[in-house]
């Protein structure tokens, strides 16, 4: 193997370990909080875009709306949010937060202080990572 | 159009009341009913108690054809924070900042329009005793509510307002011909307007009449919008079944804003 493959390879193996944190702090998030980070993002995004549409949520989280799809089936299932047809639009969905989602988001977030704290510890890295990557791929 | 007083639609109104929103209103047929003279529409008492109330959790907005001369009146009694309460009049045309140019072309167009429609209406015209021209400086509205027959009048109207120069901009309400400069700003406009200058991202407004379709045909999503009584076509997303319901709303929408502001 040469330099630039050993390289490549470091960097991917780092950014594997970085997916593997965010992917653990969720999971940890979740059992001590009963809110996963991806969960938390959904909520506090349908706060502020109360009765919007599965694409346009999706559009602002920063996802695809089919990834989206089975976290607001949780969600709904949970009774956190509360899914119903557009009536302008037959065809169309509108997702809102109920007041359980609401009061569960409330309380997730006095619990997620030092969880947020690791979790921009993850966006530091992540950052120094893609720079790297970045030089990496202008060579 | 949902029925906004069903499961769905209550939750979705307790959804908004989770984001700061700004509270709009109609005036006429839905803050206060509508009455057969239209001077003698004025806000119930309990009503005016509940808006006074619903002011003190965020900002409020009454958005009405009347003129602001006509409206500001009409609300005195209610005990309103002022810096909560924003009045637009003459739908869209007042309250919000525009050039006093522009304002002063309404005023002279109106002026014109007026000369135009005084021979006709004064003429021994059957169709139209009992239509009333109201000058509302920057617009024009022709009452037929006590003429013999309403459909015939109208006709006469619309006839003699489609001839008007410069050609105006008509919206229809409630057995009343609203004549209105092309170019100038609607309730939609206005709606928007106010959003800015609170800084509100969402707002929630209600009213009754075809000329409140210029808000529902926004299909803005941060708009919740509601229409007194059901139409079929109109752009309303949910409606509540007629004016007698406002305080329900009101009240629904305080205990929703209430139970907020004690758990934060």
């Amino acid at each position: 193997m040469n330099d630039a493959t050993l390289r490549l390879s470091e960097l991917l193996t780092n950014l594997t370990k970085l997916h593997l944190r965010f992917q653990q702090l969720n999971k940890e998030a979740e059992l001590s909080c009963g809110l996963s980070f991806v969960q938390w993002h959904v909520l506090s995004t349908l706060v502020r875009m109360p009765a919007t549409s599965p694409r346009l949520l999706a559009k602002t989280i920063g996802v695809t709306p089919g990834s989206l799809t089975q976290t607001l089936s949780r969600l709904e299932k949970k009774n956190w949010i509360f899914v119903c047809e557009d009536s302008r639009d037959a065809r169309k969905k509108l997702v809102s937060l109920t007041r359980l989602g609401k009061q569960r988001l409330d309380s997730a977030e006095k619990k997620y202080e030092k969880k947020f704290e690791e979790l921009f510890n993850i966006e530091q890295d992540a950052t120094k990572l893609a720079s790297t990557l970045k030089t990496y791929l202008s060579l | 159009m949902i029925k906004l007083f069903s499961p769905a639609g209550l939750k979705l109104l307790e959804s908004i009341c989770f984001t700061p929103t700004l509270f709009a209103f109609d005036f006429d047929g839905t803050l206060s009913k509508i009455v057969k003279q239209p001077d003698q529409a004025n806000l119930n008492s309990s009503t005016g108690i509940l808006l006074a109330e619903l002011g003190k959790y965020g900002p409020l907005a009454i958005i009405s054809g009347r003129s602001l001369a006509d409206l500001m009146p009409r609300l005195d009694k209610v005990k309103f924070r002022k810096s909560q309460v924003h009045m637009v009049g003459n739908h869209g045309l007042e309250g919000i900042h525009f050039g006093k140019n522009r304002l002063s072309y309404f005023d002279e167009t109106c002026s014109l329009w007026k000369s135009q429609l005084m021979p006709i209406f004064g003429k021994d015209n059957l169709d139209l005793k009992g239509a009333v021209i109201e000058d509302k400086k920057f617009s024009i509205a022709v009452h037929y509510r006590n003429c013999r027959s309403k459909m015939k009048a109208k006709g006469k109207i619309l006839e003699a307002v489609s001839n008007l120069s410069p050609p105006p901009r008509l919206i229809m309400g409630k057995s009343v011909v609203n004549v209105i400069p092309s170019g100038a700003p609607h309730k939609g406009i206005a709606l928007l307007e106010l959003m800015v200058k609170t800084k509100m991202n969402h707002a929630f407004y209600i009213g009754d009449d075809d000329t409140d379709e210029d808000v529902f045909s926004l299909a803005d999503p941060r708009i919740f919008t509601v229409r007194i009584g059901h139409r079929k076509n109109s752009q309303a997303r949910f409606f509540i079944e007629n004016q007698s319901e406002i305080n329900t709303l009101l009240k629904k929408i305080i205990s929703f804003l209430s139970e907020q502001k004690s758990k934060s």
